[in-house]
C-alpha cells in the first residue's frame, strides 16, 4: 500500500472504531500478504489485536503473519457468528467473498478495505501527474534514463546494488536517475556507487510515473527494477517465482538486468564509519564482539511468536552476550530482556560487524548485512511459501550468492528448545575457537 | 489528447460496445485469444473451466481473431461458453486500452511479448516454463497446474510438452 491508500484504510478503520463497530468483535484478516501485515499494524496502533489470519492455502497454515497464527476457515470457531469480522485487503477480493460466504459469513461482516478501483478519468489524471513529475526530473537531471524502484524492500535495493556496476558497464550508461520511495531505500542505495538517487516526496509519485509510462511508453519511458510489478498488469509472471528454479537472484539477473548466468552479485566496499558506529555502541552500552543483534520482524515473510524470542534472549544473556533488538518504532518493540536498538541502514554492515552476531527472521536487513564477517543466523519457517517455492528456496542468502558463512535454519515446528539450542551451539562453538 | 489517448479512447468505446453486445458482467470471464502462440491459446481453452471455478463465475466468452477453429469441450461446467470472433485490429485496440486501464478483472489476453514489459514470451523461450504453466500460473493465477483428467486432455498436454 502506498501512503495515500494507507491513510484511507487507517481513516476507515479509525472511523469504524470510533463508531464502536469493532467493540466486542473478533477480528480476522483474510489472506496472508504484505497488505494484511500493514492492516494488522494499523489495528494494533488503534489498540486492537486481531485473532488470526485466515488463508485457505494449506502451505501457509500454521505459520505466522505479523505474529498472528495463520489458520484455515475450518479452524475458525463458528465462522458465521455475528461478532466475527473478516477484513480483506486484496485485489482478489471478488473470489474471496464467496469463499467466506460459503461458510455462512454474512456480507455485512466482511469488510473489504481496498479502495474502489480508479475510473478512467482518475487514472488519466494520475498519468498526467506522472507526466509532470517526469518533466521535473528531466529539468533537474537532463534527458537521461530513469530507473524506478517503486517498493519499500531494502533487500531488493541491495540486490540491485550488487549487480549495478556490471549492468551500467555493459549497457554503456553514463548518467541516470535512480528513483526510490523511502529513506531506508535511499540509505541502502548509498552503500553502492549509485548516483542521482532521487527520493520521491510522496510514495504515490512512483505510481504516477508508472501510470504515465503505461499511457505513453515512449515519452514516459522508465525502467522498472523489478521482475514483476502488479501495477503493470500486462506482465503477470509473479506466480513463476520459486517455480522450476526461478529464484530471487536468477530473476533479477536475467529478467531485470539481462545479465548472463555467470555474473555474480558483488558486495560494496564498506565506507569507514567507525566513529559513528563507536558512538552508537557507547550510547547503547554494547560490548564490541559480544553483542548479538536480533531482528524478529519482517514485512514480507512470516515471523516467530514472542515467546520464542524471549526464550532465546534469556539463554543468550545467560551465556554472557548483550542482546539488542533491531527496532523500527513502536510497532516493533524490543523483546523482553533485550535493549531497543536503532541503527541507520547505511551503516548497518559496519554496526553488525562490530557487534559480532546477528540473528533474524529473513528480511531485507539480512541482505544488507550479508557481506559482513559477523556470525549470522537466519531463520526461515519451513511452511512459509513465497509464490511457488518455499521462502528458504527463494531467499536463501547462500543460494543468492550473497553469503557463504551464514547459518540458515529452516524450522518445521515451533520447537523452541531445538531451534534455540541449535543457535546457542553456533555462538558457543565460536567462543571455543 | 495525444495519440495514445485517442487509441485508448477508441479501445474503451469498443469495450463498452462488447460489454453491451455480449452482456458481460462479473458472472462471466472473458478469454481473448491473441493468436501469438497457438499452443498457449489451446492451453488457455483447456484450463478455462479451472479459471471459471476460481473466479466463481458461471459463464465465459472466448474472443478470437484467427480463422482457426476453436473447439471447446462442453462438459464439466463448460456448458455456458460462448465464442465471438473479431478482427485482429479491434483486438489490438481493446488490448491497447487494457494495457493502460484494467477495465475488467475477469479478462485474460494471451499476448506473450506485447507490450515491451510483458515477459511471458521470454519465460517460455528462456526457461523451463511451458505453455501449460503459462496459462495456469501467469494468465489464470491458479496457484498450481491442475492435473488433467481425460485421456484426450492428457494427450494434448503431452504433445505440447514434447514440442517444448
Amino acid at each position: 500500500m502506498y501512503d495515500a491508500e494507507l491513510r484511507k484504510v487507517t481513516r476507515k478503520l479509525r472511523f469504524r472504531n470510533a463508531l464502536g463497530t469493532l467493540r466486542k468483535k473478533t477480528v480476522y484478516l483474510f489472506g496472508v500478504s504484505d497488505n494484511t501485515r500493514q492492516v494488522i499494524q494499523i489495528l494494533r496502533e488503534l489498540g486492537m489485536e486481531p485473532c488470526n489470519v485466515i488463508d485457505n492455502d494449506r502451505t501457509k497454515q500454521n505459520s505466522y503473519c505479523a505474529r498472528l497464527r495463520v489458520i484455515s476457515l475450518d479452524e475458525a470457531d463458528s465462522p458465521g457468528a455475528s461478532e466475527k469480522i473478516y477484513m480483506i485487503y486484496s485485489t482478489y477480493w471478488r473470489e474471496m467473498l464467496p469463499q467466506l460466504m460459503k461458510y455462512g459469513v454474512k456480507r455485512r461482516n466482511i469488510w473489504k478495505l481496498n479502495p474502489a478501483q480508479d475510473c478512467l478519468p482518475e487514472l488519466l489524471l494520475k498519468a498526467y501527474r506522472g507526466k509532470r513529475y517526469r518533466e521535473r526530473l528531466r529539468k533537474k537531471y537532463g534527458d537521461i534514463p530513469v530507473f524506478l524502484c517503486p517498493y519499500t524492500g531494502s533487500g531488493d535495493i541491495y540486490l540491485i546494488g550488487t549487480f549495478w556496476d556490471e549492468y551500467i558497464r555493459r549497457n554503456h550508461i553514463e548518467d541516470y536517475v535512480f528513483v526510490v520511495i523511502t529513506g531506508a531505500c535511499k540509505k541502502v542505495a548509498s552503500l553502492f556507487d549509485i548516483k542521482n538517487v532521487e527520493l520521491v516526496k510522496k510514495k504515490e509519485y512512483a505510481q504516477y510515473l508508472i501510470d504515465y509510462y503505461l499511457y505513453d511508453p515512449e515519452k514516459g519511458k522508465i525502467k522498472l527494477l523489478n521482475d514483476c510489478w502488479a501495477q503493470v498488469h500486462t506482465n503477470q509472471t509473479e506466480w513463476f517465482r520459486g517455480y522450476k528454479g526461478l529464484y530471487f537472484t536468477e530473476l533479477f539477473r536475467r529478467f531485470v538486468f539481462d545479465l548472463p548466468d555467470d555474473v555474480r552479485p558483488r558486495h560494496p566496499a564498506y565506507k569507514d564509519e567507525s566513529e559513528c558506529v563507536r558512538e552508537l555502541f557507547n550510547k547503547y552500552g554494547l560490548p564490541p564482539g559480544k553483542t548479538i543483534i536480533i531482528s524478529p520482524y519482517s514485512n514480507t515473510l512470516s515471523d516467530l511468536p514472542e515467546w520464542f524470542w524471549e526464550g532465546l534472549v534469556e539463554k543468550l544473556s545467560r551465556k554472557g552476550y548483550c542482546v539488542g533488538t533491531n527496532s523500527g518504532g513502536k510497532t516493533e518493540p524490543a523483546i523482553a530482556g533485550s535493549k531497543e536498538i536503532f541503527f541507520p541502514l547505511d551503516i548497518a554492515p559496519q554496526f553488525i560487524e562490530r557487534a559480532g552476531g546477528f540473528i533474524g527472521v529473513r528480511s531485507g536487513l539480512c541482505d544488507v548485512i550479508s557481506g559482513t564477517s559477523a556470525r549470522k543466523v537466519i531463520l526461515y519457517d519451513a511452511r512459509n511459501r513465497f509464490y511457488m517455492g518455499s521462502a528458504y528456496e527463494y531467499f536463501s542468502l547462500r543460494r543468492m550468492g550473497l553469503c557463504e558463512d551464514v547459518e540458515e535454519i529452516e524450522y518445521a515446528d515451533i520447537d523452541m528448545g531445538n531451534v534455540i539450542d541449535r543457535i546457542l551451539r553456533i555462538f558457543i562453538d565460536q567462543e571455543d575457537i | 489528447m495525444g495519440k495514445p489517448g485517442i487509441r485508448i479512447a477508441r479501445g474503451m468505446i469498443y469495450w463498452y460496445q462488447l460489454r453491451l453486445l455480449l452482456r458481460i458482467n462479473y458472472k462471466k470471464s472473458v478469454l481473448v485469444l491473441a493468436g501469438e502462440s497457438e499452443e498457449l491459446d489451446d492451453c488457455c481453452i483447456l484450463h478455462l473451466g479451472d479459471f471459471m471455478r476460481r473466479k466463481h463465475v458461471d459463464g465465459a466468452i472466448i474472443i478470437y481473431a484467427s480463422d482457426r477453429e476453436i473447439r471447446v469441450n462442453r462438459e464439466n461446467g463448460m456448458e455456458r461458453i460462448r465464442k465471438y470472433r473479431i478482427s485482429k485490429y479491434r483486438m489490438r485496440l481493446l488490448y491497447d486500452a487494457y494495457c493502460f486501464y484494467k477495465f475488467y478483472d475477469n479478462i485474460v489476453f494471451t499476448y506473450t511479448d506485447t507490450p515491451e514489459d510483458n515477459l511471458l514470451g521470454r519465460y517460455l523461450r528462456e526457461t523451463k516454463v511451458n505453455t501449460e504453466d503459462a496459462a495456469c500460473l501467469a494468465l489464470y493465477h491458479l496457484r498450481r497446474v491442475p492435473k488433467r483428467e481425460t485421456v484426450q486432455e492428457k494427450q494434448i498436454c503431452m504433445t505440447r510438452n514434447s514440442v517444448k
